[in-house]
């Protein structure tokens, strides 16, 4: 066997056995071995693991100071190398449940180890979080505590020694929002007729997709003076070069192409094209200032509408295009305009 | 992109024909263009017609990004 | 309204010096049938081969498939290949457990490729049917426009003659479709069938003409299983509706099959995906009107397309469930590689009971291959007869969204 699986326990004011509410404002600190539920945890984990330390922190200093107190725990525990790391649980604690979220997040992902926490289905945390760590489903208190870690310590086990879940296991934490494909017994109008069926008769059904919530992006602030503004063109409208030499490809993109507009009034159709599947390309060959309205920005240029254009025109092809790429294309060029100095953006979409 | 655009705290108009999926990821400046294959004009009115066209949807995308929001508007 | 089809199995097609059906076996006369069918087309030229479940084949470029028919009393793909009358009653026969598939190239039309073995057999209907490839090859310059109509052609002419090869033989089974009038008490469904009409290369037909500028509208489901809609959508592979599913819509066959037991199979609703949001909108309201007329308790929704298509999807679950009218839609996801990023573009709380066919945007290993229909290069750049890494959207019909196959979706 050899050495032990070294773990690491992160436990609030109130759980570390310093203090309640008078404490919360306790910056992180370290204490060797475990204290209050990381006795119950190290003897669930088994002899294999070893919690080497606690770091406690008080649950007001970690909600307002995020950022710092994630850096001060990290600092704590660096030297030590941890192989995972526990937070909690944190039942139905509104506080607490993030702080262990952000910080199993967090250690996660900077020390590349397995992160497991725990809460109740209300905790914000595991809404916040559960794509990030592994978030057990606790009761709502302390009541039933054994049965609650007992579950952390048999995910992290299996995270550690690289186990299969099994079903059970799956049940017992929050879904990440990882969805695989798989084949089943019946095709999908079979079950649409079925489920169909189920739904009229108002029998209990389930649903195979959830309707999505999306992040909601707080607005950026308006331009204030549009006069002197420099305004950028962006297009997932497909627009390429006559012929297509950059092979932009007409649906599920994996580039975006730059074009030096600088010296153009207009996107001539001699010089541009478009190439989007998700649409009739004809008119836009035709003149594609209908998808990018270069003529009419550079008419409101001139008489003084807007500041500038920015020389630069970003286009892909926004037809099937995975989010994961639409997102990547969207933060690199968005540091490209921040580092250009431009004041706003019109995106045309198609 | 647009929502990648607008975290780095640049004001992004969105011109777009299916307003609904916009607001559905998120956009916040969102303006209705005319249609998927032109959204910034119409070839098939003449001439006079389409230029109003094409500056109202662009004037609209200008306003946008001038007017201050706390949530996402359509345009 | 009753259709009596006649099935006969096929379970092997090959090459022989005449055109017969006998025992399960398909024989072909190739060079007669490319001369029948290419008889008055000009500009194309053909080649047949046959590609069997199992066959280290990779068939590339695939544009649509079709199922081999002949109407008895009437017109085979009315408006397309026979006159344009109506359809849905008499006698039709058709061939089962073979398929048309046929794969051409021209600007605009998008990939799509079904393997014979190997992991990517695994995701496509075809990998389990006979093909008959019917390989275009455009020899004359021509509009995309005269390519979409030769395409049409080939493929439906190749379906029928084919079918003609049983045709006083003794059918393995014989299945009517007529609706039961016995519905006491059971509740009634309806069928939304949304289809991807956008002009070029993303089109259906009905009845021969192409569906951009109509409306919604109210059909007899044997209608559609009787060849009346075709599919002229060269688009993306997983989510095009090719012209073998709407003749063998999974959707239509099973209410139609539950007729008269559980339920009450009222009728279909034909719908486009109109690219202006006015539009989407007003044709939502359309259909839920008529699903008010028709008095329909429950309505299951099918889209074509991604996008912009679940707009529609999206618009038409509220205006129904506004209406206290129950709905069920099929659709499928691009949730990105790891299937974590959001699977649809459009989403409406309403839509509370949904069926998902699949991620395309899976990533799978296809095996590499030692014979090659359609194209030798995938997407242009990907060498066809190699093993290669891809996700499961380039698999002709992997994720289709009439629920065709047995995909779904498990999260964790």
């Amino acid at each position: 066997m050899g050495a032990k699986v070294k773990v690491i326990h992160y436990l609030n004011q109130f759980f570390s056995q310093i203090g309640g509410e008078e404490q919360a404002f306790t910056k992180p600190f370290i204490r060797e071995g475990a204290i209050g539920p990381g006795l119950l945890l190290g003897q669930l984990l088994g002899e294999d693991y070893e919690i080497i330390s606690t770091v406690v922190c008080g649950d007001n200093y970690m909600a307002d100071n995020t950022e710092q107190a994630v850096q001060e725990v990290f600092d704590l525990i660096a030297d030590l190398k941890p192989d995972l790391f526990i937070a909690g649980p944190a039942f139905n604690a509104g506080r607490y449940g993030p702080a262990c979220g952000v910080l199993s997040k967090a250690v996660g992902e900077k020390f590349g180890i397995p992160a497991v926490s725990g809460m109740y289905e209300e905790n914000p945390g595991a809404e916040m979080y559960r794509k990030h760590a592994y978030i057990i489903k606790t009761n709502d208190s302390a009541r039933h505590m054994r049965k609650d870690v007992a579950k952390m310590a048999n995910i992290a086990r299996k995270l550690v020694e690289n186990i299969e879940f099994s079903d059970e296991d799956m049940a017992s934490y929050f879904k990440q929002g990882y969805r695989k494909n798989l084949f089943v017994e019946k095709p999908g109008a079979v079950r649409a007729v079925d489920m169909m069926l189920q739904k009229m008769e108002k029998k209990p059904f389930v649903t195979e997709l959830e309707m999505p919530k999306f992040e909601d992006v707080m607005p950026s602030d308006a331009i204030k003076e549009m006069k002197n503004a420099k305004i950028a063109l962006v297009t997932e409208g497909g627009v390429c070069s006559l012929g297509n030499p950059e092979g932009l490809v007409a649906s599920r993109a994996d580039k975006y192409i730059e074009f030096d507009i600088s010296e153009m009034d207009r996107l001539s159709n001699e010089r541009f094209q478009v190439n989007h599947g998700g649409y009739n390309n004809t008119h836009a060959n035709n003149n594609p200032n209908l998808i990018v309205p270069l003529d009419l920005m550079r008419a409101y240029e001139k008489e003084g509408k807007i500041g500038s254009i920015h020389g630069t025109l970003y286009s892909t092809s926004g037809n099937g295009t995975s989010l994961a790429n639409s997102t990547r294309f969207g933060e690199e060029i968005a540091q490209k305009l921040l580092n250009d100095g431009v004041d706003g953006v019109v995106l045309t979409a198609t | 992109m647009a929502k990648e655009i607008d975290k780095v705290g640049i004001p992004v108009s969105i011109i777009c024909t299916i307003t609904p999926i916009a607001e559905t990821v998120g956009a916040n400046r969102i303006v209705r263009a005319v249609a998927v294959p032109y959204p910034v004009g119409n070839p098939t009115v003449a001439q006079e017609d389409e230029r109003a066209i094409r500056n109202d949807v662009l004037q609209k995308s200008l306003s946008a990004l001038e007017t201050q929001i706390t949530q996402s508007i359509t345009l | 309204m009753k259709l009596q089809m006649k099935n006969y199995k096929v379970d092997d097609v090959q090459f022989s010096s005449e055109t017969l059906y006998s025992d399960g076996v398909l024989s072909l006369d190739k060079d007669a049938l490319i001369k029948e069918v290419m008889a008055g087309v000009e500009g194309i030229e053909i080649k047949l081969s046959i590609a069997k479940p199992g066959d280290k084949t990779r068939i590339t470029h695939v544009m649509d498939s079709a199922k081999p028919v002949y109407k008895l009393n009437g017109p085979t793909f009315p408006g397309l290949v026979d006159a344009s009358e109506k359809v849905g009653e008499g006698e039709t026969l058709t061939l089962d457990g073979i398929a048309v598939v046929q794969t051409g190239s021209y600007p605009g039309v998008m990939e799509g490729i079904i393997d014979m073995h190997g992991e990517g057999s695994k995701y496509s209907y075809f990998s389990n049917t006979v093909n008959l490839v019917v390989e275009m090859n455009v020899i004359d310059e021509m509009s995309s426009e005269t390519f979409a109509k030769l395409s049409k052609e080939i493929v439906l002419k190749t379906a029928k003659l084919v079918a003609l090869a049983a045709c006083d033989q003794e059918p393995t089974s014989v299945q009517t479709f007529e609706k039961n009038q016995n519905v006491d008490g059971l509740k009634k469904v309806g069928y939304v069938c949304y289809m991807e009409s956008l002009g070029l290369f993303r089109n259906v037909y009905l009845y021969g003409k192409d569906t951009t500028d109509i409306r919604p509208k109210v059909v007899h489901p044997n209608e559609i299983i009787d060849g009346a809609l075709v599919s002229g959508n060269f688009e993306i592979a997983a989510h095009k509706n090719p012209t073998y599913f709407h003749q063998t819509n999974p959707i239509i066959t099973e209410l139609c099959k539950r007729d008269g037991k559980e339920l009450s199979f009222e009728g279909v609703i034909l719908s486009t995906e109109r690219g202006v949001l006015e539009i989407k909108e007003s044709y939502a309201k359309e259909i839920a009107l008529f699903a008010q007329e028709m008095n329909l308790d429950g309505v299951i929704i099918s889209k074509e397309g991604g996008g912009h298509a679940d707009a529609d999807l999206m618009l038409c679950v509220k205006e129904l469930q506004e209406r206290g009218i129950d709905t069920v839609i099929t659709l499928n996801e691009i949730g990105g590689p790891n299937g974590d990023l959001p699977p649809i573009v459009s989403a409406t709380p309403e839509a509370d009971a949904v069926i998902s066919n699949g991620n395309n945007d899976e990533l799978i290993t296809f095996d590499s291959v030692e014979t090659v229909l359609g194209g030798e290069m995938i997407n242009g750049s990907i060498d066809a007869k190699t093993s290669f890494e891809s996700s499961v959207g380039l698999v002709y019909c992997s994720t289709n969204q009439l629920g065709v196959n047995t995909m779904a979706i498990k999260e964790y």
